[in-house]
């Protein structure tokens, strides 16, 4: 090693260690001469007897010299060197090629990066991340399975103290919480976690201390506050603030200490800016759950990692922790009397992945990116076959060449060689370009997953992604090299000699065809699945969301500090809506206990004959001041919606969904119906009107909303108001928001997010699988046409002898149009077939990920034959027309 | 005396034990070699220089350009501690098979 190492260095300084060489031999020379001298010798004589002496000179140098280089790197340097030269010759092909690997390679680094961030990538600090895992919580709600990454504190606590599998547990949650006092308060990500949770990483802190168990104790922890080292930096510019106060939330917190730099704890995508115990959090909620949040199960809202203890597999720790559920969901139901019981639930514990997009149940946008990434390897494979494609019709024109240098005694394996360096070269190039391109594509793709940006955006140079794709090109280089160069040794010497190159390319066509036949399937399945995504995606588009998402901006209000009691409380509320009512820009304002998209709220309703509502779905509900439905833009299909005579006193009414009506008195009219929240024991609510469905949750599932008025409920709040904006909602939401700051007190603190926002972020995931199939989809496409129209081009050249003698014999141009288009044809036909075939077995696993859209659909399966037809058709007429143009007499003549 | 051809690995040897007790130039070397030796082994120098290089590469010996007593500018060579390793291994090896041929002479 250490030889090899310095010949390497030797074989960079060989005129220096030459001349050395030479200095020393004459310094022999000299004594030599010397000592003959001293003998008695005269000065020619002396010469002589010392030349004789030191021999061979020349030979000692060559000698020398042979050791000052590795052959096989002078080979490879010569290989090198040669295939620069061939490359710099044919500009064409080197970009075309270049290109085709660039976009194919970045693709997949793009992906790779995406997925490996919301799947597999170690968190920053981790120690012992094989250890490491992350509780899910599963059970049967009615004939689904749930898998929930979300539970109560309570269950937390039952996992420490009932189980054995686990070295250490920690609870964590994050929530976006007012920083900062007054002015300074702004919206930041607060992780509210167990003093345990730092005991997972290897992470000293910059400065000061983690927080400890004794200041994370239930009912309430220590008013403590660690900073992020980005946080620190940026709002405190790195100065000592240990000690200082930070309001967080509700807390007032004292600053311990500063987390090291890049440490984000488990969410490394969107990092939060401070961390405090997550039993301060808890404790200074303040509502109802809150206040029984590690005695009861009712309040399901924190996560859970754990630490496998050494030598315990995940399964074993499944099987324990599963019991603690179990028990803990018996006395859960203690109660909650709603929860159906443990032996029809069958609630078990899955102990996965740490990353949620690698866990049990991954997110829609998970799931969709690694579709995705599966989609750029495929379009890599049509790349890659493309390119082999190019370099076998190449090797084809060298091929007399190459029979020539075998013929003169050029060692196969030398040749080889030299295939394999120039395929490494240009997969070199390729991967340069396709760090290019993902580096520009990274930010696009990002954008669209919407929440991971923040994270992947930190680090420039991603050396995962750097090692992926050198790796993917160095795979690349071999399967491009090795293709043609198989069909190399097997060519006959004698035959291409003498043939010329009309002969000797029968075995080349063959493979090629088949280049041409799979990249025909591959690129009719990308374009299939891109039709189908985006027919999901318009789907998503076209469905109506129940309310004018552009024109509707959501307040929330933070009030720090003890509860101020229900009559200041009120008093604040009604303030806050009578001042947005009266802006200029605003059209209506409502106050609301749920918001959509951000919280809502289910209770389960009965219903006199229904035997069980639960059986139908979840019965989320809404309680508002009168002008709700006309701040949303929802329409009410009958009756009237709830208004100012809707207060104590007055009988209790609601307004449902269309959904909840059709659902629970079928082919009846609901108005004047009534029905029961939480218990058949509740006095029972009037209907007075039936509302459009409005879009609250998640884009697909149920319908059942139920509205209530504020006035009439003695239990609810709320935090948030919905805003009808007369122009711009996004222009306007910032100046309303100040305007509507000035009348909050002091302690409170208003945030805005414009609907059209929380829209556009639930349709993300359906978005990200109709870009990037579309975009994927037309790039196997066009990859494959030049392909096509190489392949076809590169035949006709070939076939002008025969063609020529065909024209000569009396055929029409039209005849050989006709041919040579035909064959293209019937190359991308076959492969229309076969795309066919993989995309209707295929289709089993896209549905789930398409919105009400099948994944057979006979409209997309043709439309993308009829487009990959005419493709093929275009690219085969150009190369058709200019074969039919050519002078039979040249064609002749030219062999 | 004769001039007797070296075994091949036997010149590494001799060089490296020459090398043990002081540094010497290529020319030294030689002299020495042949002194020692009262003349039977006469190191060629087309043999001796490639030898050195071979043996700097591998790391058993350092070449540095030092003044010779007479003040002339001459090419150095120290053995390194690798360079010692190898010859104890070595001239165990040797010593072994002189034994070895030695008794299988005797006997035959």
């Amino acid at each position: 090693m250490i030889e090899w190492f310095q010949r390497l260095r030797d074989r960079f300084r060989r005129d220096e260690l030459s001349a050395e060489l030479d200095e020393e031999l004459a310094f022999h020379r000299q004594q030599l001469e010397r000592e003959a001298a001293a003998n008695g010798a005269d000065a020619e004589t002396a010469r002589t007897a010392a030349a004789r002496r030191l021999g061979n000179v020349t030979a000692t140098r060559e000698e020398a010299r042979e050791r000052w280089s590795l052959p096989r790197l002078e080979h490879f340097l010569t290989d090198l060197r040669h295939a620069i030269r061939g490359l710099r010759r044919s500009p064409g092909f080197t970009l075309t090629v270049v290109i085709t690997l660039g976009l194919g390679i970045g693709a997949n680094a793009t992906m790779f990066r995406v997925v490996d961030q919301l799947m597999f990538r170690p968190l920053a600090y981790l120690r012992d991340p094989g250890s490491v895992r992350r509780i899910y919580w599963q059970w049967k709600d009615r004939s689904r399975f749930v898998t929930s990454q979300s539970g109560p504190y309570t269950r937390y606590v039952d996992l420490k103290r009932e189980t054995s599998s686990f070295a250490q547990l920690a609870a964590f949650q994050e929530r976006s919480l007012a920083v900062g006092e007054g002015e300074y308060a702004r919206e930041r990500r607060v992780g509210l976690v167990s003093a345990s949770y730092f005991t997972f990483f290897d992470a000293p802190p910059a400065l000061g201390r983690y927080f400890v168990e004794d200041e994370d104790l239930t009912p309430r922890g220590a008013d403590v506050a660690v900073l992020s080292h980005a946080f620190w930096r940026s709002e405190f510019g790195g100065r000592d603030v240990l000690g200082m106060t930070l309001q967080v939330g509700n807390v007032r917190a004292q600053v311990v200490g500063v987390a090291p730099p890049g440490f984000a704890g488990v969410n490394d995508a969107d990092p939060p800016a401070v961390w405090i115990p997550i039993t301060t959090f808890a404790g200074s909620e303040g509502s109802d759950d809150a206040r029984t949040y590690y005695t009861h199960y009712r309040w399901g809202w924190m996560h859970i990692i754990a630490r496998l203890k050494p030598g315990v597999t995940p399964e074993q720790a499944t099987i324990d922790a599963t019991q603690a559920f179990r028990r803990g969901w018996d006395a859960a139901r203690v109660d909650q009397p709603q929860l159906t019981p443990s032996t029809e639930a069958k609630p078990v514990v899955a102990v996965s992945a740490v990353r949620p997009g690698a866990g049990p149940d991954p997110s829609l946008e998970s799931r969709t990116a690694f579709w995705v990434l599966i989609v750029a390897l495929v379009v890599l494979v049509i790349a890659v076959a493309n390119v082999a494609n190019l370099l076998v019709a190449r090797a084809l024109r060298r091929q007399r060449e190459t029979a020539m240098r075998l013929a003169l005694g050029a060692g196969t394996g030398r040749l080889v060689a030299q295939a394999v360096v120039e395929s490494l070269l240009l997969a070199a190039l390729g991967a340069g370009a396709a760090l290019l391109v993902s580096r520009w594509t990274s930010a696009g793709v990002l954008t669209l997953l919407g929440a991971a940006p923040a994270g992947l955006h930190r680090e420039l140079v991603d050396w995962r992604s750097i090692g992926a794709t050198f790796g993917v090109s160095l795979l690349c280089g071999a399967a491009i090299g090795v293709i043609p160069t198989l069909l190399l040794r097997r060519g006959d010497l004698s035959r291409s000699l003498r043939g010329g190159s009309r002969g000797g390319a029968v075995d080349g066509r063959r493979v090629r065809g088949a280049l041409l036949v799979v990249q025909g399937t591959l690129s009719t399945v990308l374009l299939i699945g891109a039709v189908l995504f985006v027919r999901s995606l318009d789907r998503v588009r076209a469905m109506p969301m129940g309310y004018d998402a552009e024109r509707v901006l959501i307040f929330n209000r933070v009030l720090r500090g003890p509860f101020p009691g229900v009559d200041a409380i009120k008093a604040i509320t009604a303030t806050l809506v009578a001042e947005a009512q009266s802006l200029p820009q605003v059209e209506s304002a409502a106050w609301v206990v749920s918001a959509p998209f951000i919280s809502t709220s289910d209770v389960p309703v009965f219903v006199a004959g229904v035997d069980s509502t639960g059986y139908l779905g979840r019965f989320y509900y809404q309680v508002s001041t009168p002008d709700y439905f006309r701040t949303m833009g929802t329409r009410i299909l009958r009756g009237r919606a709830i208004d100012a005579s809707d207060r104590m006193g007055a009988p209790d009414v609601a307004v449902v969904s269309e959904s909840m009506a059709n659902a629970l008195w079928p082919g009846r009219d609901a108005l004047g119906q009534c029905f029961r929240m939480r218990a058949d024991t509740m006095p029972c609510i009037t209907i007075v009107g039936v509302a459009e469905d409005m879009v609250q949750r998640e884009l697909s599932g149920a319908r059942f909303h139920y509205y209530l008025a504020l006035d009439q409920s003695t239990r609810q709040f709320g935090n948030a108001m919905v805003v009808r904006v007369r122009g711009d909602a996004l222009a306007e939401a910032e100046g309303i928001r100040r305007a509507l700051q000035r009348v909050l007190p002091a302690n409170a603190y208003l945030t805005v997010r414009p609907l059209g926002t929380l829209v556009s972020d639930a349709q993300r995931s359906w978005r990200l699988g109709a870009t990037m199939f579309g975009a994927f989809g037309v790039l196997a496409l066009l990859v494959a046409a030049v392909g096509l129209y190489g392949v076809i081009g590169y035949d006709v050249a070939q076939r002008m002898h025969e063609l020529g003698v065909r024209v000569a014999l009396g055929a029409q141009r039209g005849d050989i149009v006709r041919i040579v288009v035909a064959k293209g044809v019937r190359f991308v036909g076959v492969g229309v077939l076969g795309g066919i075939v993989v995309a209707r077995l295929a289709s089993r696993w896209v549905e789930p990920l398409l919105f009400r859209q099948p994944a057979v659909d006979p409209l997309a399966y043709g439309g993308v034959a009829l487009v990959m037809v005419l493709v093929a058709l275009a690219a085969s007429a150009l190369p058709a027309l200019r074969a039919a143009s050519a002078d039979p007499a040249s064609a002749l003549r030219s062999e | 005396m004769t001039r007797r051809d070296l075994l091949p690995g036997l010149l590494d040897m001799l060089i490296l034990r020459t090398l043990s007790s002081q540094s010497m130039h290529g020319y030294g070397i030689a002299q020495h070699l042949q002194v020692l030796s009262q003349e039977v082994i006469q190191v060629e120098e087309g043999s001796l220089y490639p030898a050195l290089q071979r043996m700097r590469q591998k790391g058993w010996v350092r070449a540095a350009w030092r003044q010779t007593p007479n003040n002339q500018r001459a090419r150095y060579y120290d053995i390194t501690a690798e360079g010692r390793k190898q010859l104890g291994a070595q001239s165990d090896g040797f010593t072994e098979l002189m034994a070895a041929v030695r008794r299988v002479m005797q006997l035959a």
